[in-house]
């Protein structure tokens, strides 16, 4: 039996390609803007990693060729996201992120976020050498717009505005309920809202279409979940509770899907061109 | 060659010494109603400094620990050439300062007398000493509106032969409303010495540059091109560096190459082998899960200045502050020792915390982050971590290791900010003096068993000015390893250190001095006998001991 060879080149239908050009403004801002930190070896060996693991664990697991745009564009939400001044960290992340979608899986699809699994490991054992930063962005309202901005258009075009929407609103619920236990002003939970981080994280993370719900009503769900899950680390004040959250709820839809056959129902995850979804 | 904790050993003896001063803080006069909790924390946590100078000229260091609570007494503590000290402060006029931050000694009129450049977070005032020796008021600075002391530094930046001043203030009269881009702070300010030792504020020779807040200024031969740049060191947004240009600065912070700390609390320089030009330690906080860039070590390489703290060793520990280079165990290396500290201003038994709710506060935009009344009431009295030990980084030749745990450095673990070094014994093994903020100084004594032979240096400049400030020396070995010392006694942080050039020789013997002196004049003369420092009067060779 000669192996399947699969080699397809994106098209401009491809959400990708469009990821890939948001990206890019993004990634422009970071090398440019002193106070990023940000560099050219990183970026390089961000996006080669997530390339070449794309691509080997493709050929090993299923013995096939990909252009391997979607690994080389899940490395470069790390590269934004991570702060760390060794390489090894971008590479290791993008090991993670990639293995993940190969080696955890459930009913033919991964069940993490690739980018939040390897970035939430990463942080937990090797909290010393990098860290998820939100600083980075210097708390630029103009940033903070262009995210959201691109973000929303990416999430309706991959039809998980629903999940975006839901978690806003239930984090914002959150934090009066915050708010109301600690005394302090609600602006003080809900500032991180208006963040470029936040606008990445609600955009680019939770609404990833092949670990978050195709339902609408489960949509909503998920967000809240998250936002749930979310408030109540942050309460605790664990550092990494949004990661945290989010892989939390990535798993709990697993287990729903398994009964409800959510995700199955259009069975994205099967598409044999892979050129549907993202995994930033 | 010796490196490591067998080689080197610090002893805490400050209150053996007679040391009895404790750093006090108030502000609330600055304040003026303001202060919800946050600003007192945040603003009054850099006002520790401490100042190394031989104020009465008998050739053994004195130490000054100004404290900035504007009732409480800044203390003088004059070496009694056995290891202790006499409090002296009311002797000399010294004691009552109205809030000083920063105090620097230096000879504005080549007199031979020092005066004393008083900041206070608000205004910086020149004392000159009066017929009975009493320090007394010669000169306010027009320094604005003053906001928080920050980065100081003397030095001749028109090679006029009379000394000039470089101030930066930090600027937190807001809160930064970024980590990394804050709008708030000061412009690093030029003040021309005009003789007679009065000042004047020179906009001319300093390019123009965005406020920032800055901590420190660091002055060296950065390019090796025999100028005096200067590395100005902030918080919450770049570091920036002025090229000398002959007496005329230009921006050159383009330069800097790309880290996680472009930031900065410290800027100390030194010569340090093998790099060809002096390097840069800036220091900066690592914290775990928070804060992973660190310390950053430039240097400037084909044009560019590149960060080398992380090869070297000596990028992480802690929240460091004050830092300086010295040869502690004389063996012909320099080594790196800096004191830490959180801006807790609480007391231990506090809940942690703060690190994840400042951290949550600054993700969100500046205009709520640069807000204090919009943080939460109950992060005033939260705590960063547990006190944290100093780093003691002994040079191996090849790179750092810090052996401050092995040597039990930083016993108190004080909240470290002002660090300078000093040869209070006088027997050529540098000790070290500690600020510590809202807490009393550590003096550690080099008790370091006699392992490498040293010289030292005493500079007098005729043609320069008369502290030499700017001299470069170098000194040949007899295995052709040419050591070199520039003299900027205020680099570092918050602190003035001791003004004589020192050099460990392991076991080498010194062949050949050179002096590059700030008036341009170039000596050079045969090696002295090592063990012993000497006096060098510009263009006169070594004419005596100094001891």
């Amino acid at each position: 039996m000669s192996p399947s060879v699969t080699f397809a080149v994106p098209t401009w239908k491809d959400v990708r390609i469009w990821l890939a050009l948001v990206y890019g403004v993004f990634v422009f801002h970071a090398l440019t803007f002193v106070g990023f930190g940000r560099t050219w070896p990183q970026l390089l060996a961000s996006v080669a990693a997530g390339g070449f693991f794309d691509f080997v664990f493709n050929k090993w697991k299923y013995d096939r060729w990909i252009f391997p745009m979607s690994g080389m564009l899940s490395a470069v939400g790390p590269f934004l996201m991570i702060d760390s001044v060794r390489l090894g960290y971008f590479v290791l992340i993008a090991f993670l992120a990639v293995g993940s979608k190969f080696f955890f899986r459930w009913n033919g699809r991964h069940v993490f976020n690739p980018n939040t699994f390897g970035m939430l490991v990463a942080a937990i054992a090797f909290s010393g050498g990098m860290t998820p930063n939100p600083d980075r962005w210097g708390g630029s309202f103009e940033w903070t717009l262009i995210v959201f901005v691109s973000g929303a258009a990416i999430a309706w075009k991959a039809d998980r505005w629903a999940t975006a929407v839901s978690y806003y609103w239930s984090f914002f619920v959150g934090c009066l309920i915050r708010s109301a236990i600690t005394g302090a002003p609600v602006l003080v939970y809900a500032g991180v809202m208006i963040g470029p981080m936040f606008q990445l994280i609600c955009f680019f993370l939770i609404t990833d279409p092949k670990t978050s719900p195709r339902d609408r009503r489960w949509q909503v769900a998920f967000g809240a979940a998250v936002a749930l899950l979310d408030n109540l680390f942050r309460f605790y004040e664990m550092r990494l509770s949004i990661y945290i959250a989010l892989s939390a709820a990535t798993l709990l839809y697993a287990v729903v899907d398994n009964y409800t056959g959510d995700a199955r129902a259009s069975d994205p995850w099967r598409e044999k061109e892979l050129t549907l979804a993202y995994d930033a | 060659m010796p490196s490591g904790s067998e080689a080197v050993r610090l002893t805490e003896v400050s209150r053996q010494s007679g040391i009895h001063f404790r750093h006090e803080v108030d502000i609330g006069q600055f304040l003026a109603g303001r202060d919800d909790g946050h600003l007192t924390k945040w603003f009054e946590s850099i006002s520790a400094s401490v100042s190394v100078v031989d104020i009465n000229g008998d050739g053994w260091p004195d130490i000054f620990f100004p404290s900035q609570k504007p009732s409480a007494k800044s203390r003088l503590y004059i070496n009694n050439r056995d290891g202790t000290f006499r409090e002296a402060a009311e002797e000399y006029g010294l004691a009552d300062l109205d809030g000083p931050t920063r105090v620097a000694f230096f000879d504005c009129d080549n007199s031979g007398k020092p005066a004393a450049l008083v900041f206070n977070h608000q205004s910086a005032v020149l004392y000159t000493r009066g017929s009975r020796g009493k320090y007394r008021v010669h000169q306010i600075l027009d320094t604005g509106s003053g906001e928080f002391t920050g980065g100081v530094n003397v030095l001749d930046l028109n090679g006029d032969g009379l000394l000039d001043v470089v101030v930066a203030d930090s600027g937190l009269a807001d809160l930064p409303n970024s980590m990394v881009d804050s709008d708030g702070g000061k412009s690093v300010e030029a003040f021309r010495g005009v003789g007679g030792c009065h000042f004047v504020r020179d906009d001319s020779i300093l390019p123009a540059n965005k406020p920032s807040h800055t901590h420190a200024i660091g002055v060296g031969d950065l390019r090796g091109r025999a100028r005096q740049d200067l590395w100005i060191a902030s918080d919450f947004g770049d570091d920036k560096v002025f090229l000398d240009e002959g007496g005329k600065y230009r921006d050159g912070s383009d330069r800097i190459g790309r880290t996680l700390s472009n930031t900065g609390m410290t800027a100390e320089i030194a010569h340090l082998e093998p790099f060809k030009n002096p390097v840069v330690f800036v220091g900066h906080a690592y914290q775990p899960g928070y804060f992973v860039g660190g310390n950053a070590l430039w240097t400037y390489e084909n044009g560019r200045f590149i960060d080398a703290a992380r090869r070297l060793g000596v990028d992480r520990c802690g929240w460091t502050w004050g830092a300086k280079f010295a040869d502690l165990n004389n063996d012909g290396l320099l080594d790196l020792v800096s004191i830490n500290g959180f801006i807790s201003r609480t007391s231990s038994g506090a809940p942690e915390g703060y690190w994840f709710k400042f951290a949550t506060i600054v993700s969100g935009p500046r205009f709520l982050s640069g807000q204090s009344s919009e943080w939460p009431p109950f992060l005033a009295q939260s705590r960063f971590t547990e006190p944290q030990r100093g780093c003691v980084f002994m040079n191996t030749g090849s790179g750092f290791v810090d052996v401050a745990e092995q040597i039990d450095f930083d016993p108190h673990r004080h909240e470290g900010r002002g660090l300078a070094v000093i040869d209070f014994m006088n027997d050529g093994r540098l000790g070290l003096v500690a600020a510590n903020q809202d807490q009393p100084p550590d003096l550690y004594r080099n008790d370091t068993p006699r392992r490498g032979g040293w010289i030292g240096f005493k500079l007098v400049g005729i043609k320069s000015n008369r502290d030499a400030i700017g001299a470069a020396v170098s000194l040949t070995l007899d295995d052709g390893r040419v050591l070199r010392r520039d003299n900027y006694p205020f680099n570092g942080y918050a602190s003035q250190s001791d003004e004589r050039i020192h050099f460990g020789l392991g076991r080498r013997r010194p062949t050949k001095v050179s002096i590059r002196w700030p008036s341009g004049i170039q000596e050079s003369f045969a090696a002295p006998a090592p063990g012993r420092y000497y006096t060098v009067v510009e263009g006169h060779g070594p004419t005596k001991e100094a001891r």
